[in-house]
């Protein structure tokens, strides 16, 4: 189009990066804070931070919480060990339901153990990090399908950008260790290409498996031989109505599953994370135990995301049988290794580690990209309404965004935690700010309002670990002598976010004063 | 015959090449990766799932091939032929 090969490029990789450029950033900072989505949620349920050390005991108390709380219909249990990643035992029960668009639907219903005792610990309500992760993946009050499209559309811009980003920058690894700093439009360059290529590998890995992901829903012409095995399954399971049996029905308490749980560790030679308990109070109740966490790549059987699974009768103890999955194809075999790397579900703590500083990565890549945009183009065209439009959904969309997730997990602590509708006011101290932020740059002079909201992000943010500290048990100080690795470490984040938004205001306002 | 500006024959030419990539390279990558399917030596699902992977390579291929040649009309015929014969194929297949 252009006369040149790498000018077209470098027009396709412009309006296709700023197009949806500011829901790519949306989908790169909710996701690069996904990977501790279970993190958030413990952090985010103070009553819960006291449960630190596990008693393989309290394995059996939870299943007498279960027995005495979970409803008769409940048609199965699920007990999920602590692990490095969550310090509380969830014991959790499923009724099914008939939705009539979509069948049969369970109905989960989460409560948090202290991992010690098996007491209760009557955890605050909270969408946790489970509400980052769903915005991530399909947005908020909209069609879940409507969402994922939305989000499917911008990962392939994204896509297409980041692969004419390579085509563009000839001498990428070159460019890769310059940095010219105060130089205005060329400093933002030297800083996109440097987050771009830092984890070029990681950012063509995450938008290629971000749209394996939503391969059913953006093909949807190939589908029905996925769809075929599920749609006969559901047809047979909305023919047998739900048997309600109660729970006298035969006297029980089942085996204690402690001898259980250690005759599993040993014939799979993993820890067990996870206990499923179906037929509960029944003469089949039986007992799935899965391992806690595979650092396998490819799994066999994606479903189960899990090589092995050992069954007992829970009436007798009796070893029902070992179960191992069907070897698969290569092409799954790599689908299968795409999507577990981009949901990190192999990763230790330390390989969660380098997938969020590259999540980090693209989010500045993602932002620098965008103000890059504004710098050049918007100063060439000449239009002092569009260029004021973009501004704002910059410094909105930017640090507007951080600034509400921050408010976000302010709101988890200081709405009460009996309130009655917690849930959806901590949305609402989300989306308000998030509002907020928009607001506030129409009214003020760019670069001022910039500043503002940086500073705002770093307030909000290096105070985290005093909100923790101010309104639970719990502290930073406490946290590491306790041994709570996942509080510390999340009031420790912040405190970084804080003092790096703060180097980042005072950057931006020294290029102000010049 | 007509007499356009520059501007305004190089915003028609931006906005058909986008048409063209955007739906055209859906379409024509669609129709590639159907038949791909029925052609692969694999179960179908597993073949499903090949030509699935496959078509997000292509179609990204489509779009730097849309933007890149030099003449729109190149880049009509470059997407509108293989996906034509895609099509036919996939058309002739149906009704044997």
């Amino acid at each position: 189009m252009k006369e040149k090969f790498r000018q077209s490029m470098g027009w396709l990789h412009t309006w296709s990066g700023l197009i949806l450029g500011w829901l790519i950033f949306v989908i790169f900072f909710t996701g690069t804070l996904s990977y501790f989505r279970h993190e958030i949620t413990h952090w985010m349920q103070p009553e819960t931070h006291g449960s630190v050390k596990f008693d393989p005991a309290a394995v059996d108390k939870a299943v007498d919480y279960l027995k005495n709380n979970a409803p008769d219909e409940a048609a199965g249990w699920l007990i999920a060990l602590p692990d490095e990643r969550t310090k509380t035992i969830e014991a959790s029960w499923r009724v099914l339901r008939i939705d009539p668009k979509y069948g049969i639907r369970p109905e989960i219903t989460q409560n948090f153990l202290d991992a010690s005792t098996g007491e209760n610990t009557n955890a605050r309500k909270t969408h946790g990090g489970e509400f980052l992760y769903r915005f991530h993946i399909e947005l908020y009050g909209m069609d879940k399908t409507l969402g994922r499209w939305i989000i499917g559309i911008a990962t392939m811009a994204l896509f297409i950008a980041i692969i004419t980003g390579i085509i563009l920058h000839k001498r990428i690894f070159k460019d890769f260790f310059v940095f010219r700093g105060n130089k205005g439009v060329r400093s933002w360059i030297d800083a996109h290409i440097f987050a771009a290529v830092l984890a070029l590998p990681y950012h063509i890995m995450i938008t290629y498996s971000g749209l394996l992901l939503l391969m059913m829903i953006l093909l949807p012409w190939n589908t029905e031989e996925f769809l075929r095995e599920y749609k006969e399954m559901r047809a047979k399971m909305m023919s047998q109505p739900v048997e309600v049996i109660p729970s006298d029905y035969e006297a029980y308490p089942p085996v204690s599953l402690v001898p259980l749980l250690k005759d599993a560790e040993e014939r799979l030679g993993e820890k067990i994370g996870r206990i499923y308990i179906s037929n509960p109070g029944r003469r089949n109740m039986t007992a799935q135990l899965v391992p806690s966490r595979s650092d396998k790549i490819t799994y066999t059987d994606r479903s189960r995301s899990a090589e092995a699974v050992v069954s007992y009768n829970l009436r007798n103890g009796r070893f029902y049988g070992e179960m191992t999955s069907e070897p698969v194809s290569a092409a799954y075999s790599i689908f299968n290794a795409f999507s577990t790397l981009h949901v990190a579900r192999f990763a230790d703590t330390f390989m969660r580690w380098l997938f969020f500083i590259s999540g980090v990565m693209g989010t500045v890549m993602t932002a620098t990209g965008l103000i890059i945009w504004t710098q050049k183009k918007a100063k060439a065209a000449d239009k002092p309404f569009g260029r004021k439009l973009v501004e704002v959904l910059n410094i909105g969309g930017i640090t507007g965004l951080a600034a509400a997730t921050a408010a976000y997990f302010w709101a988890n602590r200081f709405v009460p935690a009996a309130a009655e509708n917690r849930m959806s006011l901590e949305l609402w101290a989300f989306f308000g700010v998030w509002a907020l932020t928009f607001i506030h740059p129409a009214i003020r002079d760019r670069k001022k309002a910039w500043v503002d909201q940086l500073w705002l992000c770093a307030g909000l943010y290096a105070l985290i670990p005093a909100v923790n500290a101010l309104t639970s048990s719990m502290n930073l100080f406490k946290a590491f002598s306790a041994g709570n690795m996942v509080v510390a470490g999340f009031d420790l984040t912040a405190l970084a976010a804080g003092v790096l938004f703060a180097v980042t205001a005072v950057i931006v306002s020294g290029k102000e004063a010049k | 015959m007509f007499n356009y500006s520059a501007k305004t024959v190089y915003r028609l030419d931006v906005a058909s090449r986008t048409v063209l990539a955007v739906l055209g390279g859906y379409w024509g990558c669609a129709a590639f990766t159907l038949l791909l399917t029925g052609l692969l030596p694999y179960d179908p699902k597993t073949a499903a799932l090949t030509a699935n992977m496959i078509f997000f390579l292509i179609y990204t291929c489509v779009f730097i091939w849309v933007f890149a040649v030099k003449k729109p009309l190149f880049a009509w015929l470059g997407v509108g032929i293989p996906s034509a014969v895609c099509g036919l194929i996939l058309l002739l297949r149906g009704a044997a």
